[in-house]
């Protein structure tokens, strides 16, 4: 087959551009991987979460009552719109773990039936045997931070009575892939354990035989879940109903949305922006790189050939520069996806990752790459093919350089020649200056967007554990206990200070917006626990009312000086009003915040503290750890420096990775924006700059010109991209509607340097390149070619 | 006009010129040995036809390009021992240029043009002096874009002249201009090197530029094949063609 002149042609120019196809390739890569590799990572965990509790058969719907017959089940399964539901029994203990100072909290449940709901995974060992009644297995996370293996033993303090248990498997849950104590808001493995044993075990050791006190609910296809929580609540009232809740209401299952919601606004939003800028980006240099063809095009006319085909000429150019950039990325992307989606598969504790990029992440970011490169070269050959053969065949009139402005404000602006061609050149064609300068400050605002998510989980972790929560430790009671209570834990040694809490568990409902949230009572003047904005700034309890969250204030659709009504779950079930004094943005910590004193009063009850906040001498940490341990009535202790290495291991460490692959994509969009610009700039100036050697300028002199154009374009673009990017930065912070903590925005001055210094680095290596192309410029060409 | 000249010195001293573009059985001999000797002050018009070898010749004078063997000498100079840097100060220094398609820079007045050379120059002229000799006193302001082509060249022939250079190559000068242009064109580097004693090298297919010539060299497949001196100097005003 002969190939034609132009497909020759074609072939040849490809070849020819190859250094400037390959950076072309760099930035289209960086925009289809970044959406590929997002979308992909974030459809992968939900399709994998989605799967997780499908095949496990995760309920739909919690019903947790005090007692229940086991003939109750039968009535809830007649319930319109329930598929299936089963009873179980569930209870929390306080575990003695060898090897561990102090108290574990503990959540037991009974062995789901093998083919009933919320199935649990084995990991390693066995189930518990039928007729064993200390057999158990726990969560996974939970053995390897206790260091627990099949074999080993330990006890728990089940409602007082104390039993030996004997573990033989760990296992995986759908209702624990994350699993956090209550009250708390990041998982300690180590400080709190899920056991599962055999449900005759477990029912008798709570006197709870035949009976159970949870009802776990499949929904049928397309029931009302409103309709069968508010139906399961009238037939579970006299049993002791708390309230049934959905599953986004179940904790695990909040955090696991939380977080990948999180993930999701860390790499949602910015990589549309990412494959704009791109987009954007390689509508100018193709539209350039056409420009600098014009000649040719001109000739093409004259020989006959006629628009369309020139078009078509110039778009299969344009197409060809761009496949090895859109392959790369779609490879990449993917790649890289699956790769980030199995580190988080392990980081969630999926027991399996099924991978979806889905075809129209794959057919958007190439659509749009493709419809931007073929529309800069449309533009471009249409405005080339304007021209009449004729003129193509004369030498060109030379560019227009009279605008009074033009020619002015440079002649103002600066006394050399040299620098007033810079100028000019740039004052000339303001819209495509104003357009390379939009984007490398658009790449550089990117960079800044991407590195600065780093700095506000700092900030967080700051406002969290430096400003609100200053404790050492927590102490959780088993029950609430009386003010006595206090003086106990200030007397054992190497406790610096003592703050008491009252929490209790409680449905907030303000019009029809219900959501179960605990409320926390502190004292005035609290040192260590305290509300804290966005700010750093102590916001006080107030004598009466309650401080909610923004993001609590949300879910409830309130604002200040609204009233609210909490439906206490435990304890009397008071129901309580209350006015909302305040909405703060906090980071993190308790929604519902009151004056512990005030919340006794709103419970009829004393000077009742449920738990305390500790500050311990350092050297005494493990002695008040093991003095806990023996203290009656203590449920569970959290260290709040295991908890900020658990927030460190995750948080930090998922954004870490999201933030990497970010920085680096927009690296690559700045380096391969500064090299097209540049070699276009080249190939525009190559005339002139080939002239002034000519007539005995130095090559310093001449790079200067080149060089000069492309250094003020990116001095110019960093101011400008050092407040797009803080800019963008805010937005995204903004957009972290997550429901259990906000993400401040923490500026840190050394991530626009380092977005400054990419830009500098990659505008230096560039100009090094370019500067060795004008070292080799033809001289003699330019004494014979017409522009 | 002047015959009688008084003793000049020798600006170029030519031995054995070659240039050989390639190697093997491809290879272009440009230059198969040019001898000859320039005496400062001369008008020279070099011509013949394309691939002739003239405009390679020029090359090498003018410092763009070097010669595969034999050597030029620029007075005390052998260009031909010079390397990248010292050819960059020769052309500098001592060198003006004009293009057949004037290579001037499109962003910069006709004033700016000149002034972009004395900038870099010992002892330039003041441009709008070097402007009023090629007679565009009065448009020094205006952009390329906003002269003529032969007011663009009479530019390029003042931002050639304004450092003084000691020749001056003028590569088809004419050579995309009408001829009621091409002669202004002409008569001003006429001036130019009557006034000021510049050489200048005028390459050009057209013969009848040679009439005002002191020198008019032939070139032919790479060698000079003729070389004739006019008695009188034809005023470039005269040419017609």
């Amino acid at each position: 087959m002969r190939l034609s002149p132009l497909t020759i042609k074609l072939l040849r120019d490809v070849w020819r551009l190859r250094a400037q196809a390959a950076a072309i390739a760099l930035v289209i890569a960086a925009g289809v991987g970044m959406v590929i590799m997002s979308f992909g990572m974030i459809r992968s965990l939900e399709a994998t979460r989605a799967s997780y509790y499908d095949i496990y058969r995760f309920a739909d719907v919690f019903a947790p009552i005090r007692r229940a017959p086991t003939s109750a089940i039968r009535a809830i399964r007649q319930l319109p719109g329930v598929a299936y539901a089963e009873g179980r029994v569930t209870a929390s203990a306080i575990l003695d773990v060898p090897g561990i100072a102090e108290p574990v909290s503990g959540r037991l449940h009974s062995l789901p039936n093998p083919k009933g709901l919320n199935q649990i995974v084995l990991r390693s060992g066995r189930l518990p045997g039928l007729d064993a009644p200390r057999d158990v297995v726990v969560n996974e996370a939970f053995a390897t931070a206790a260091r627990l293996s099949p074999g080993d033993r330990f006890s728990a303090l089940i409602y007082g009575k104390r039993v030996q248990l004997k573990l033989t498997g760990t296992v995986l849950s759908p209702e624990y892939v994350y699993a956090v104590a209550p009250g708390q808001i990041f998982p300690d493995n180590r400080r709190y354990g899920v056991i599962w044993m055999n449900e005759d075990a477990l029912a008798g050791a709570l006197d709870l035989r035949d009976s159970f006190n949870e009802a776990l609910v499949r929904l049928a296809p397309g029931a009302n879940r409103d309709e069968v929580i508010r139906r399961l609540d009238i037939l579970l009232d006299r049993y002791g109903a708390v309230g049934a809740y959905g599953r986004d209401l179940q904790i695990s299952d909040r955090f696991v949305s939380n977080e990948i919601e999180q993930l999701a606004t860390t790499v949602e939003i910015l990589p549309p922006i990412f494959l704009a800028v791109a987009a954007f980006l390689l509508n100018i240099v193709l539209a350039r790189l056409v420009e600098t063809e014009r000649e040719v095009i001109g000739l093409l006319k004259a020989f006959g050939y006629r628009d369309r085909a020139i078009l078509l000429h110039y778009g299969q150019l344009a197409a060809l520069l761009s496949v090895a950039g859109l392959i790369l990325g779609a490879v990449l992307g993917a790649w890289l996806g699956r790769g980030l989606a199995g580190i988080y598969q392990r980081y969630f504790v999926f027991p399996f990752l099924e991978f979806r990029a889905g075809a129209d992440s794959y057919l958007i970011s190439i659509g749009a790459t493709l419809i931007a490169v073929l529309a800069g070269a449309a533009l471009a050959v249409t405005r080339a093919a304007r021209l009449t053969p004729a003129e193509a065949m004369r030498p060109p009139a030379p560019a227009d350089f009279s605008g009074r402005w033009t020619a002015s404000a440079a002649r103002a602006l600066v006394p050399d020649e040299p620098s007033r061609m810079i100028l000019r050149g740039l004052f000339r064609r303001p819209l495509r200056s104003l357009l390379a300068v939009l984007g490398l400050s658009s790449a550089l605002a990117l960079y800044i967007a991407s590195a600065s998510s780093t700095d506000n989980v700092d900030r967080m972790i700051e406002l969290a554990f430096g400003k609100a929560e200053r404790e050492d430790m927590v102490v959780t009671f088993a029950e609430p206990r009386d003010a006595r209570a206090l003086y106990e834990l200030a007397r054992l040694p190497g406790v610096l200070r003592v703050e008491p809490y009252r929490a209790t568990s409680a449905r907030l409902t303000a019009g029809h917006h219900e959501v179960r949230e605990g409320l926390v009572g502190s004292s005035p003047q609290s040192d260590l626990s305290r509300a804290v904005n966005m700010e750093g700034r102590v916001i006080e309890p107030p004598p009466s009312g309650v401080v909610i969250s923004t993001r609590l204030a949300r879910r409830l659709d309130i604002r200040a000086g609204d009233p609210i009504r909490a439906i206490v779950t435990e304890g009397e079930r008071p129901v309580i009003d209350l006015p909302v004094s305040a909405i703060i943005d906090t980071p993190l910590g308790s929604s519902a915040r009151l004056d512990k004193a005030y919340l006794n009063r709103l419970l009829r009850e004393g000077a009742t503290l449920s738990g305390a906040y500790l500050a311990v001498d350092s050297n005494y940490g493990e002695a008040v750890s093991r003095a806990l341990k023996e203290t009656p009535q203590v449920a569970g202790v959290t260290s709040q420096q295991a908890i900020l290495q658990g927030v460190r291991d995750t948080v930090a460490e998922q954004m870490g990775i999201v933030t990497l692959f970010n920085t680096l994509f927009a690296a690559l969009i700045v380096l391969g924006v500064v090299y097209n610009s540049a070699r276009i700039s080249l190939s525009e100036r190559a005339r002139d700059l080939a002239s002034m050697r000519v007539l005995g300028f130095r090559r310093g002199e001449v790079s200067y010109v080149l060089l000069g154009e492309l250094a003020l374009l990116v001095l110019v673009s960093i101011p400008v991209g050092i407040s797009f990017g803080l800019a963008l930065s805010r937005y995204v912070t903004a957009q972290f509607s997550a429901d259990l903590y906000s993400i401040p925005m923490g500026f840190n001055s050394q991530t626009p340097a380092e977005g400054v210094l990419a830009v500098l680095v990659a505008s230096a290596a560039t100009a090094l390149l370019i500067r060795s192309k004008v070292d080799h410029l033809d001289l003699v060409r330019a004494l014979k070619t017409r522009e | 006009m002047s015959t009688g000249r008084p003793a000049r010195r020798r600006i170029y001293h030519i031995e054995d010129l070659t240039k050989t573009y390639g190697t093997g059985p491809a290879a272009v001999h440009a230059l198969r040995g040019v001898n000859l000797d320039v005496d400062e002050g001369e008008m020279f018009v070099l011509l013949g036809p394309s691939g002739s070898g003239k405009s390679t010749f020029l090359n090498i004078l003018g410092g763009l390009d070097r010669a595969t063997s034999g050597h030029a000498h620029f007075f005390d100079t052998n260009l031909t021992d010079l390397d990248d840097d010292g050819l960059t100060e020769y052309r500098r220094e001592s060198v003006g240029f004009v293009f057949q398609f004037y290579n001037l820079i499109a962003s910069l007045t006709a004033h700016e043009n000149v002034s972009l050379i004395t900038q870099i120059s010992k002892d330039p002229m003041d441009p709008a002096e070097a402007l009023a000799m090629v007679g565009l006193k009065e448009r020094i302001k205006h952009f390329p874009s906003q002269l003529s082509g032969g007011e663009q060249q009479r530019v390029a022939i003042a931002r050639a002249i304004a450092k003084r250079p000691r020749v001056m190559f003028c590569d088809e000068p004419t050579g995309a201009l009408d001829s009621e242009t091409g002669v202004r064109v002409l008569d001003a580097l006429d001036r130019i090197n009557r006034e000021i004693g510049t050489t200048v090298f005028i390459i050009t297919h057209n013969a009848v530029v040679a009439e005002m010539a002191d020198d008019v060299v032939l070139f032919g497949d790479g060698r000079i094949v003729g070389r004739r001196s006019n008695a009188t100097r034809k005023p470039p005003l005269e040419l017609r063609w």
